[in-house]
Order: structure tokens, then sequence, then C-alpha cells
């Protein structure tokens, strides 16, 4: 497995760097640590004991290497600290929040490779000819469109005029009044706008690269040789061509995460939908700076592992990739 | 991320040696042009905004408040406090595109030294570069962005800063691919041959070079930060108000959205044709410089 092995050589540090330069977001902030910490806490920040008891916890009188490392150390077995502002313990906080997110990035990945796939395969096959122009026109237009745009577009069509979504909030799956056959449905139909927001703005970029690698893989001496032998065009295309294709796929899957997460937290904020972006934006209104840096923490190792993952399955889908790997 | 349609060789006129070889002009096509004027219009329009005879874009008239599209005395409207729609998306251009203009050029610069050096030294040095790149990249950019400016304060400065460093992922991955290409050509061995230094070889041979095909890229980073600044003003994370920012004047109008939507679409409109415009003019010059895309 030696590109696996490559692969994690390559993350272990951007792991430390990634936590490290988490780490020290908030010695960014003007001032003294401890006052950040306690935010517009005012009593908590003249009381002498209060002060002594976070610079205790923080390890402020340590120096910063030692503090990030007992930090790293929490953060592995999943301690965040708590909030000073809510008082709560951040990790239960965030666990709170990351299924909402959760679903709402699986069904626009699920909806944008639906829309993506069928249209790119399309685009390939009529390379150049108007219906490839009018796809690439199509998506030249979504890739415009900022996803705030659309969000209110969306929701000025079908929460103002037809009046048939509602035009924000949230239903939980599991509450203690309500049986599942009554929150499912209430809880997809207001995931239906975000989903569709999120999904979309998703397909250019999906569609472009699936594009250009069926083209040419439509040209690879295999693709003639399955035509030769008279197979129809839906066989080669589905069992032939989509293969390799996907595998490319898969890796830009992976490095959307990033935008996915992002896309978050504007949706979230727009529909009222309790995930994670939606939190990080009200930390950010209530100064909850701790909570802040555990969110952009949580996004940015989020990235590494879901890399990771897809990293372990191209090289246990493409045999290629480690033959490719022992030759450098 | 931005650039869109990858035109098979077939496709683009420019290149294949027709007979008559058109100047360069004719050859880009009608929307390019339209494209130019359009953020010609509106940078302009933004940059000169105040001396312009437009509304007070701060302090509206409640009398003259839900003006409607193409009234008498609103060409575009008025929103929920009376002020100018039209005055307050030429004074909100200048904000957002000032910006837009100034940070592609600092990841530009870092981009480059980073991506010409990994290019040509490759070995642990392209490590080095590459590990610190991909840092970045976990950091999805508008939480890292919304972040940073929340610690750091969102002055137009800060902004500056943070959106350029942000941008230099991709102008590294772009400037070292295009090294790498150059680093095997010719010219580059017969100055090493000549004993040029390190220094003079990236600057004198691959910079040329390198630095064409990554001008498309800064024009597609100038819509991306459009975007991200409309996110912070919408999201009330941005310059702070009374300012007038295309996203903040997007978000009051969502508030009022059933009542009077065009003051939400139409500095949705203006962001619209803004970066559809970008995406247009860098794609076009994408086909212009890129001599093989499938090595980018």
């Amino acid at each position: 497995m030696a590109y696996l092995r490559q692969r994690l050589f390559h993350l272990i540090p951007v792991f430390f760097l990634v936590t490290f330069a988490s780490f020290m977001l908030i010695n960014l902030l003007p001032g003294d640590v401890v006052d950040a910490i306690l935010g517009d806490d005012v009593d908590a920040a003249a009381d002498l004991e209060a002060r002594a008891e976070i610079e205790k916890e923080y390890g402020l009188d340590k120096p910063v290497i030692i503090r990030y490392f007992v930090w790293l150390g929490d953060l592995v077995q999943g301690e965040m600290g708590r909030s000073y502002i809510t008082g709560k313990k951040i990790s239960d906080m965030l666990w709170d929040r990351i299924p909402v997110s959760f679903q709402l990035m699986a069904m626009s990945l699920t909806l944008a490779l639906l829309i993506a796939i069928p249209l790119g395969l399309l685009s390939a096959l009529k390379a150049n000819q108007p219906t490839d122009r009018l796809i690439s026109a199509g998506a030249f237009g979504v890739l415009a469109t900022p996803p705030y745009v659309s969000a209110i577009l969306f929701i000025y069509i079908f929460a103002v005029i037809l009046q048939v979504l509602p035009a924000a909030g949230h239903v939980p799956l599991f509450n203690a009044y309500q049986p599942l056959s009554e929150t499912i449905p209430a809880n997809l139909q207001r995931f239906i706008l975000p989903t569709l927001v999120i999904g979309l703005a998703e397909v250019p970029i999906f569609l472009r690269v699936l594009r250009v690698d069926m083209i040419t893989t439509l040209q690879e001496d295999f693709i003639a040789l399955a035509k030769a032998k008279g197979m129809s065009t839906s066989y080669i295309l589905f069992r032939h061509a989509m293969r390799p294709a996907s595998f490319t796929l898969i890796t830009v899957i992976g490095l959307q995460v990033g935008r996915l997460i992002s896309g978050l937290v504007i949706i979230e904020s727009i529909f009222a939908l309790p995930g994670m972006g939606k939190f990080l934006i009200d930390s950010i209104d209530r100064r909850d700076v701790l909570v802040v840096q555990a969110i952009v923490t949580f996004s940015a190792l989020a990235y590494v592992f879901v890399n990771l993952a897809v990293d372990v399955l191209y090289a246990v889908l493409d045999p290629r990739v480690n033959r490719r790997a022992q030759e450098h | 991320m931005a650039e869109m349609t990858t035109s098979t060789p077939t496709t683009s006129p420019a290149v294949n040696g027709s007979a008559v070889i058109k100047p360069w002009w004719s050859q880009m096509g009608v929307l390019f042009w339209l494209s130019v004027a359009w953020v010609v219009f509106i940078s302009v329009g933004g940059f000169i905004a105040g001396l312009l005879p437009l509304e007070d874009p701060i302090n509206g008239d409640l009398d003259k408040i839900y003006r409607p599209m193409f009234s008498d005395d609103a060409l575009l409207g008025t929103d929920s406090n009376g002020r100018d729609l039209l005055s307050r998306v030429m004074h909100g251009a200048g904000v957002s595109l000032k910006l837009a203009y100034i940070a592609p050029f600092f990841s530009l610069f870092f981009g480059l030294c980073l991506g010409i050096s990994a290019g040509y030294f490759r070995g642990r040095v392209d490590t080095i570069i590459s590990i610190f790149i991909d840092s970045i990249l976990a950091f999805p950019n508008i939480v890292a962005i919304i972040a940073l400016l929340f610690y750091l304060g969102a002055t137009p400065l800060n902004m500056i800063l943070v959106f350029s460093f942000f941008g230099i992922p991709l102008d590294t991955r772009v400037a070292r691919a295009n090294a790498i290409m150059f680093a095997e050509r010719d010219f580059v061995m017969a100055a090493r041959a000549q004993g040029a230094s390190h220094l003079r070889i990236m600057f004198r041979e691959l910079l040329p070079n390198v630095v064409v095909p990554l001008l498309s890229l800064v024009i597609f980073h100038m819509a991306i930060i459009i975007v991200i600044d409309g996110v912070l003003s919408f999201l009330g994370v941005g310059i702070p108000p009374p300012t007038p920012t295309w996203g903040k004047m997007i978000a009051d109008g969502f508030e009022d959205i059933s009542r009077e939507p065009q003051a939400a679409f139409v500095p949705s409109a203006a962001m619209f044709l803004t970066i559809l415009s970008m995406n247009m003019i860098g794609d076009r010059l994408r086909q212009l410089t890129d001599v093989k895309a499938s090595s980018v």
C-alpha cells in the first residue's frame, strides 16, 4: 500500500499544522486571552478568582507549545472545554448540531450527483453539439449565482408566491410528542429548499469533471473495442466508461467537503436550520470565542479525515494508483 | 473552481489555423465584450459613485419608501428606508470591487513565489509547500474567513489580507503545474548550461511563462471575492453598516421579500451580472492562454 503510506506521511504534518493554526486563532484577539474567553461577562472579568481559575484551566502560565499539546490531547479525546457564555460542554453542543448539517450535506450531495451524472454523460456523448452547449451555458449561469441569491429566489418562488413550502425552520426527527410518521415528512419538507440551493450549486463542478473525464475515456481503445463488439451505448457508458470516470468524481467529492461546509454557514442561517453553520454565526454574535475555535477546528479536521477516507477508497478501488505510487 | 467550459481543441476557433487570422479582439466574441462593458461600467460607476448625481445612499427619504422599479423619482425603486436602490447598488459596487481588485494580486504574488519554487526545485521544497497549501485548503474558506475576521476585526485591510491568504492555494497549484512543465523545456536547460543561477532561471525564464495562465485565475478570484464579501455582509460579519454593500442590501431586502422583492433582487442581479461577466472574461482568457488544459 505504497500510495496510502505516502498519503499518510503527508497528512500527519497537515494534521498538526491545521490543529496548531486553529489553536492559535484565539491568540489573534487583541488584549488578554482571559478577557477574550470571558467575553462580555464583566463581573467575571473583574473577579480575580475567576480569572485565576481560567488561567489554571487553560494553563496560560505555560509556554504556547505545551498548551497546544495539552489542548490537542483533550481534543483527540473529544474534550473541547466549556463555553463561558452558555456554560455547556462544547462537544455536547457540537454533537447536537452535527446531525442536521450532516443530513443537509448528504441530501445536497445526493441531489447534485443525481443531476450531474446524467447531464455529464449526455454532455460527453454530445460533446460540442447544441445539447452540450446548452448544458454548459446553464452550468455557467448556476456558477455565477451565489447561494444566498438562489436561496432568496427559491424562497420567493416557493414560499411567497406559490406558498407550497415553508420559508424556513426545522423539525427534529426525534421528539417526545410526535411519532416518526409525522416528523419525517415535516422534517424533509423543510429540507427541500436548502437541499436544492446547496445541491444545485455543486452541480456545475461535478458536471465539468465528469464531462472532461468521460470525453477522454470515450476515446480510449477499450471503448472502441466495446463498440466494435456491437454493445449498446448505454451498456458501454455505464459498464465501461463510468468506472474509470467515477474515480475522479470520488476525489472531487472529497475536495468539495470544504465548499459544502462553507455553504452550510449561509444556508443554515437563511433557513434557520440549527446545524453547525448556524451555530458558528450564533457563536460569533455571542462572542463565544472558544466555540468559534472549536467549530473551525472541527470543520478542518472533517475535511482532512474525509479526504483520508477518499484516499483509502481510491487505493482500494483503483489498483493503478498503487502501481503509480511505487514507480515514483 | 470557477472555470466551466473546457473546450476541446475543435471548439476554440481562436487557435486552429484557419486561413484568415482574425484580430484578437474579434476572436473573443460578442459575449466577451458585453462582459467587459458591464465590468467597466459597474467598476467605474462604483468608484466614482460619490461624484455622480445619485441620491444619498445612507440617509433615505422616508416619504418615498417601497417605490417599485421604474418610478419617476427612483429608477430601480427604493427600500424600506426610502433609500434609492440605484444609488446604493453603485456605492456598494465601489466597496466590494475595491476588495476584489486588490486581494487577487497579493494571492498571485505569493502563489507565484511558492508555486515556481515548488515546481522548479521539486523534492523537499515541493513537499513542504504542498503541506502548507493542503493545510490552508483544509479550512472551509467561508468558515475560516468568518472566524479570522471575527478574531482580527472586519476592517477593509484585514479583509484584503484574509481574502488574499485563502487565494494562495489555487494560484500556487496552477503556478506549480506550469513551472514543472516549463522547467523541462530546452530554454531552461540552455539557461542552466550557461551557468544561470536558480533565482535567475526562476525569475527570467519561468516567471514570464507561468504568469500568463495565472492571469485568468486572477479574474476568477475577483468573482469569488465578490461572492465571499457578499456572504460576510449578508451574515452581518463584514464591513459594518451604514456603508452600503451588496450583501447587506440583499439581506435587508430579504426581510421584506413578500412586500417588496426588488430590494433583494436588484443587488442580486448586479452581483449575478458581475460574477457572470468576470467568469466569462476569465474563461475566454484561459482559452487564449491555455496551451494544454490537461496539464493544469
